[in-house]
């Protein structure tokens, strides 16, 4: 069976306007074509660069035009060489033109994949779109970048694109801005695209995502509103620890001339009795025990099968209640999405209706959950409305488990205003106080939010990846030291 | 007791976690002894008749069993005495007249609660008059102190264990704000004097007192008549200690489970709010999910405990490995080998303290930034003067300006960005519903967040939304669907496996 194979072609502005900020696309590229090399071993990567001295790509051979656009690496499974290429990136000396660049990386995937793979090719982006793009042969721009994106629908293309942009622009480059903004824009009515905005080194670095994670369905099915209203869901998880890398042991007694060992180390477990050390209890011997204070109450697994729960598979709405009755830090886990079933049209307007109308009265769902059928654990928790800001993105709902009596413990905190006046802040304090917290203002309305949970990456995943690449060229190399962004 | 059995804090780089069957890392372990007052007045009857009128002592009964029915599912280490005092009949180890120390077979007077215990604890009422029996202790004309006695009594079973690794408590279960009321003259501020005195006796010891007070709405307990010694409230702390009065009785029992449940701090931290200027604050874990007891290895002939044992052993000759000092992970077609101690300094990226990176509107915390339980943040002047007003300041500021503060949170193993979202204190008839104080929210990387919604673009037009009719009627069937007095946590969970325990 063989997987269509993902193909990427990254559009790298080298220009002079972006050569402060080159370090970071640096860093940001490594980590993904890193990351592709350990997990998705089988995905092709091209790169080009604009804004170049030199002129290298195919059209300009053809057809002319298409200067200072030089392709650094043909389409190609992913290897440890464009890991390499991507370290270091050559500095460009003329303002890049990103329209060129993406005719330049459409001719590449269409070159080489023709009618096949559709849906899994993408051209990524990454400019400051500070620099003015040439006027077509004929037509608008918008014509043009009409064209374009159709021929990508065409084939499947789907376009990513991050517009890094670190400082207010003096208004002299503004109206070239707009005009690239609404250039950019104008490829969502045709293809699938994703442009986000950032203004920080550290926000680039968490603005791709670099692991292409294909998303299981934890849930498929009906949302039951009551006995006679049912809409038809999909549930996956919304956020999910991505834990660091378990590292196996490594056993080093099998000689180095041996090409198969795998130099790996097993766990062996053995019981023994407390009252009779030395007798080791070989496993048909053992059952499990409950404990129950200081003693161990045995069960055997028959029992535990006749006393585990196996509710029947199913979400079931409990009711409605304002957004109010559930305070934020009640949410116990990780989040889920509800989707309405792709495709299909009643399920999609009914989750539309509801999510919007709970987002006017301000009203949440309490749903009671059990996600496959003889799991043994029932979850409750809350509904929230997702109305989407794009027009084909569908609403959809978060969910989030809720405590159970027995998960919370009501311990007793005495009241602030209870306390000896030495221990309150006066007025004075007080008001510092509040122009502190102004001040520290993360998300002031002129900018860009900062530290973004969606933008901010791991920085121990990072630092863990780049150790991992380095150590494979050099061995003996000891921990970099760690500057926080 | 284990906060965090799921082990959701625990860092799990290391897959030697799932041989933890016996792990019970306890650095503090508690001791209570539950004084129940037993005399005739808490007999009397709670609320007027139209309820299912029950008695104080019932309320009292009810509480503790539950603790201890959640303390033994728990996994707790932590041992109990029950002891009653204001009894006809006597049973302690000091041969004093009105306390009567209660347990079962098979354990000590002091010592973990065990099933039995639970199960007939919990039906005393039914046998306490004929077996045990109810009488005042302190009466004019008899120089008998059944208080003094029981305090006595309660002392001498918690001496054992160094208070350093224990916590030792005496909590006092009575309706009786004024015990010593019938007593006049001299024998009564004789009788005052050496019960305060016993009581601080006890506290030099390192034994805390607690006063766990039952009252009626008419008749409020009042500490300031003698009990505000006894446990040594002064000024303040007497209005702080206001129990609110109750109608009925669920909000009694509901009261004094939550008092009866020490506060155990997961740690304290340092929280730097800027250049040089760091507080302290204590952090617990107010919520966590409860998993039923662990499973434990036995002997299927013996029903002995077994203790598991690990060895290495390498896969490719079959040798015995000693701890192995490296691991590997596959890259580039080769094993790129580290040390543990390379790995521990990759994650190594800050000291382990809170630091304070900022403020943000609180709309802009989202639904879907969450991963795991939150933990409770409260100020501590302990070991920094000045924290509590710091904190208080901030905590008054980000209510007042709707704003949430994120900070940077780095345990040695998983540092963490994080969300503080300040929460009023909130009291009902039941008691206080939330403390005040701030939530620590874990926020997810851009690593967890998955964009699942994307996945269902389409390259067409768009997608259906529904009309403004359509809302509407939404609207309807929501209002119809109206959960009243909806409160978080009102689910027991179906699947407690521990309901099966009633062997």
């Amino acid at each position: 069976m063989a997987r269509s194979k993902e193909a990427l072609v990254l559009l790298l502005d080298v220009g002079p306007s972006m050569h402060s900020i080159l370090p970071e696309v640096e860093k940001l590229c490594t980590m993904l074509v890193q990351k592709k090399l350990m997990f998705n071993k089988n995905h092709e990567v091209g790169v080009v660069l604009f804004g170049t001295e030199e002129t290298k790509n195919e059209l300009e051979k053809e057809v002319g035009g298409y200067e200072n656009v030089f392709v650094l690496r043909d389409i190609k499974v992913v290897d440890a060489d464009v890991v390499d290429i991507l370290h270091n990136i050559p500095r460009g000396k003329f303002p890049g033109d990103f329209v060129d660049a993406i005719v330049v990386g459409i001719d590449m995937l269409i070159k080489k994949f023709g009618e096949t793979n559709k849906g899994k090719q993408c051209l990524c982006l990454v400019t400051n779109a500070q620099c003015p793009t040439k006027d077509p042969y004929e037509g608008t721009k918008e014509d043009q970048v009409d064209k374009i994106s159709s021929n990508m629908k065409a084939h499947g293309i789907k376009f990513d694109c991050v517009v890094i942009r670190e400082n207010p622009v003096e208004s002299a480059g503004k109206s070239v801005i707009d005009e690239n903004d609404h250039l950019l824009n104008q490829f969502s009515k045709n293809t699938i695209s994703k442009i986000v905005h950032v203004d920080s080194p550290l926000a680039l670095l968490g603005a791709l995502r670099t692991r292409s994670i294909s998303p299981v369905t934890v849930f498929r099915g009906d949302l039951e509103l009551g006995s006679t209203m049912k809409i038809k869901v999909w549930v996956y998880k919304k956020t999910s620890e991505e834990k660091f890398p378990a590292l196996k042991k490594y056993s080093d007694k099998a000689p180095s001339s041996d090409k198969y060992a795998t130099h790996e180390v097993k766990v062996d477990f053995e019981y023994r009795s407390k009252e009779d050390p030395d007798k080791v209890v070989p496993p048909e011997q053992r059952i499990k025990g409950y404990r129950y204070g200081p003693q161990v109450i045995p069960i055997s697994s028959a029992e535990w099968d006749s006393v585990k729960l196996k509710p029947d598979k199913g979400v079931k709405l409990l009711g409605f209640t304002d957004s109010s009755n559930i305070k934020r830090h009640y949410y116990m886990k990780d989040v889920y999405t509800f989707i309405p079933e792709p495709g299909n049209r009643k399920a999609i307007v009914a989750v539309s209706a509801i999510a919007r109308a709970m987002k006017e009265l301000n009203k949440v769902a309490i749903l009671r959950c059990v996600w496959k059928q003889g799991q043994g654990s029932v979850v409750i928790g809350i509904l929230s409305p997702n109305v989407s800001c794009m027009d084909n993105i569908p609403d959809s709902f978060y969910f989030n488990i809720l405590p159970f009596a027995e998960d919370v413990r009501e311990f007793q905190f005495p009241s602030f205003s209870r306390f000896p006046a030495t221990w309150l802040p006066n007025a004075h304090q007080q008001e510092a106080s509040d122009n502190f917290v102004r001040m520290l203002d993360l998300a002031p309305s002129d900018r860009e939010e900062m530290l973004k949970p969606e933008f901010t990456p791991n920085p121990v995943l990072e630092r863990f990846y780049r150790y991992l690449d380095l150590k494979s060229k050099q061995p003996d190399a000891s921990v970099p030291p760690w500057t926080a962004p | 007791m284990n906060l965090d059995p799921q082990g959701l804090f625990r860092d799990h780089s290391d897959s030697d976690d799932e041989f933890e069957l016996e792990k019970e890392k306890d650095p503090s372990k508690e001791m209570v002894v539950y004084l129940i007052d037993a005399s005739p007045k808490m007999f009397d009857l709670v609320g007027n008749d139209e309820d299912k009128s029950q008695t104080y002592f019932h309320a009292a009964i009810s509480s503790i069993s539950q603790s201890l029915k959640t303390q033994i599912i728990g996994k707790s280490s932590d041992e109990v005495a029950i002891c009653f005092f204001n009894t006809k009949e006597k049973k302690n180890l000091q041969d004093l007249n009105g306390v009567f120390v209660f347990n079962v077979n098979d354990r000590e007077f002091l010592d973990q609660p065990t099933a039995k215990l639970i199960k007939e604890f919990s039906c005393i009422e039914g046998t306490f008059m004929s077996n045990i029996g109810s009488q005042y202790g302190i009466i004019p004309g008899s120089r008998e102190n059944s208080l003094y006695s029981a305090l006595w009594v309660a002392q001498a079973l918690l001496r054992k264990g160094s208070p350093k690794y224990v916590s030792k408590r005496i909590l006092v279960f009575t309706n009786e704000d004024n015990p010593f009321g019938n007593i006049t003259g001299a024998a009564k501020t004789d009788m005052i004097r050496t019960t305060v005195q016993r009581a601080y006796d006890a506290q030099e010891m390192g034994i805390s007192i607690e006063i766990l007070p039952l009252s009626i709405p008419n008749e409020p307990f009042n500490v300031s008549h003698f009990y505000a010694d006894l446990i040594g409230l002064e000024g303040d702390e007497v209005a702080q200690f206001l129990p609110s009065a109750v109608e009925r009785l669920e909000d009694m029992t509901d009261q004094l489970t939550k008092r009866i449940f020490k506060k155990r701090i997961v740690r304290t931290i340092s929280f730097s709010i800027a250049e040089g200027i760091n507080i302290e604050v204590n952090t617990y874990a107010l919520i966590r999910p409860a998993l039923p007891g662990s499973v434990t290895w036995l002997d299927s002939v013996t029903n002995l405990s077994l203790k598991a044992e690990r060895s290495f052993i390498c896969a490719d000759t079959g040798a015995l490995v000693h701890e192995p000092p490296k691991r590997f992970h596959p890259y580039k077609n080769e094993n790129v080998k580290f040390s543990v101690d390379e790995l521990s300094e990759i994650k190594r990226i800050s000291n382990g303290h809170l630091c304070l990176l900022g403020f943000k509107p609180l709309d802009l915390l989202k639904d879907y930034h969450n991963l795991k339980p939150s933990t409770f943040i409260f100020p501590t002047d302990e070991a920094i003067i000045g924290s509590t007003k710091i904190f208080i300041a901030l905590h008054r500021s980000m209510l007042q300006l709707k704003r949430f503060a994120l900070a940077f949170y780095g345990g040695s193993a998983n540092p963490r960005l994080v969300a503080l979202v300040a929460q009023d204190g909130v009291t009902s008839s039941s008691g206080q519903v939330e403390p005040p104080g701030m939530h620590m929210i874990y926020l997810p990387f851009s690593d967890d967040i998955r964009h699942v919604e994307e996945l269902q673009t389409t390259a067409d037009a768009g997608v259906p939304h529904a009309t403004d009719d359509q809302i509407k009627k939404a609207s309807v069937l929501m209002k119809r669907m109206e959960l009243k007095d909806f409160s978080v946590c009102q689910f027991a969970n179906p699947g407690d496996s521990s309901v099966v325990i009633n062997k």
